[in-house]
C-alpha cells in the first residue's frame, strides 16, 4: 500500500544560498566585493578604468565583467594591469550568484583586495539578485535626468553608494544635484551621494575614500 | 552546474523524512521548480538519475513541477505572470521596478510518497 504525504520542504533558495557561499568565501579571503550598477552609457566602465589606475598600487583589484555592450571593455579594464573576466549573459539583464561563482574560477583570488562585479547595464534587474557582494553601488549620470531615483526605487533603496557621474557636463544638461540627492536620501537615507566625474577626475577622492573605508573594515 | 549538490541537500532532507517512516519505501518525490530558483529541470533530473540508483532510495521517482513567475507590479499592485523572467514590465502601467516576487523562486519539496514493503 502506498500513500502521499505533502511535506513542503524548501531546498533552497538558490541563488542567495549560492550569494551566502560567495560572502563567505570573500570574508575569509578578506576581499571587498562592489556590485556596481548603472544604466547603459552612465560611465562604468570609465569609472574602473579610472579607478583600477589610480588606487593600482594600493590594491589589487579584479573586475567581472556582465556588460556586454560592447566587447572592448573588459579589454579596456584589462588594459590598466587588473584581472578582468567578461562573463556571457546570454541576453539576460542581470547576473546571478552562479555566474559569477563560475567567472572567479578564471580570477587569482590570492591577496585580491577588491573585486567589483560590473552588472549589466540596466537599473532593474540586477537589484533583485545578489551576486555575494558587500555593497550595492549605483552609478547615474547626469545625462540621465535627475528623476531616476523616483523613477527606479529599489535600486536606490539597496544601495549604498549613489555615484552621480559626469557632473562636468551640468552646465549642460537639465540635471537638479540636489533634487536627485534628496530623491534618494527619501528612499534610502544612508546613502551616500557623491557627484563625480570620471572622465576628468573631478572629486574620485571621495569615492577612494570610501573604497579605503570600506575595505578596511574587512580585515 | 549546482544541480548535484542540490540533489544532495534534496536527499538530506529526505533521509530526515523518512525517519518517520520506518520500514517503508520511498516511491516518488514531488518537487516545484520555480522558475525564478535558477535551478534548470532537465540537470536536476539527470543528476537524480545518476546519484539515486543503488542507494537508499533506489527506483524512487522524482517528479519537477515548473511554478511560472508570478509579481506583483511595484507601482500599481498589478498581479502579472511575465513573459521573461528577466525583465518585467508591468502590463498595466509599464513600470520595470521593485516588483514583489509572488510565485516562481521557491525550490520545494512538496510530497513524498511512500510504500509499504513488507
Ligand atoms: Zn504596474
Amino acid at each position: 500500500m502506498s500513500k502521499e504525504v505533502t511535506i513542503v520542504r524548501n531546498v533552497l533558495e538558490a541563488n542567495d544560498r549560492l550569494a551566502d557561499e560567495l560572502q563567505k568565501n570573500f570574508r575569509v579571503k578578506k576581499i571587498l566585493c562592489l556590485n556596481l550598477m548603472s544604466s547603459p552609457g552612465a560611465g562604468k566602465t570609465t569609472l574602473l578604468e579610472r579607478t583600477l589606475s589610480d588606487l593600482r598600487d594600493e590594491f589589487k583589484m579584479a573586475v567581472i565583467e556582465g556588460d556586454l555592450q560592447t566587447d572592448n571593455d573588459a579589454q579596456r579594464v584589462a588594459a590598466t594591469g587588473a584581472q578582468a573576466v567578461q562573463i556571457n549573459t546570454e541576453g539576460g539583464c542581470h547576473l546571478d550568484s552562479g555566474m559569477v561563482m563560475d567567472a572567479l574560477k578564471a580570477i587569482d583570488t590570492e591577496g585580491l583586495d577588491i573585486l567589483f562585479v560590473e552588472n549589466v547595464g540596466n537599473l532593474v534587474c540586477p537589484a533583485e539578485f545578489n551576486v555575494g557582494e558587500d555593497y550595492k553601488v549605483t552609478l547615474l549620470s547626469v545625462a540621465e535626468g535627475d528623476d531616476k531615483p523616483e523613477k527606479y526605487p529599489f535600486m536606490f533603496h539597496i544601495s549604498a553608494v549613489m555615484l552621480l557621474n559626469k557632473v562636468d557636463l551640468l552646465p549642460y544638461v537639465d540635471f537638479d544635484l540636489k533634487k536627485a540627492e534628496n530623491h534618494a536620501k527619501k528612499l534610502n537615507k544612508d546613502i551616500e551621494v557623491m557627484p563625480i566625474s570620471a572622465r576628468t577626475g573631478e572629486n574620485l577622492e571621495q569615492w577612494y575614500d570610501w573604497l579605503r573605508k570600506k575595505r578596511a573594515e574587512k580585515l | 552546474m549546482h544541480e548535484m549538490s542540490i540533489v544532495e541537500s534534496i536527499l538530506g532532507i529526505l533521509r530526515e523524512e523518512m525517519v518517520k517512516y520506518d520500514g517503508q519505501k520511498l516511491k516518488k518525490v514531488t518537487l516545484k521548480n520555480g522558475r525564478l530558483a535558477g535551478v534548470v529541470t532537465e540537470s536536476l533530473q539527470f543528476a537524480w538519475e545518476a546519484l539515486i540508483p543503488g542507494g537508499e532510495f533506489d527506483g524512487a521517482e522524482l517528479e519537477i513541477i515548473e511554478v511560472p513567475v508570478k509579481v506583483a507590479c511595484g507601482e500599481c499592485g498589478e498581479v502579472f505572470s511575465p513573459e521573461h523572467t528577466r525583465c518585467m514590465p508591468c502590463p498595466k502601467c509599464e513600470a520595470l521596478l521593485g516588483h514583489k516576487v509572488l510565485e516562481g523562486k521557491e525550490l520545494l519539496i512538496d510530497s513524498i510518497e511512500v510504500d509499504d514493503q513488507q
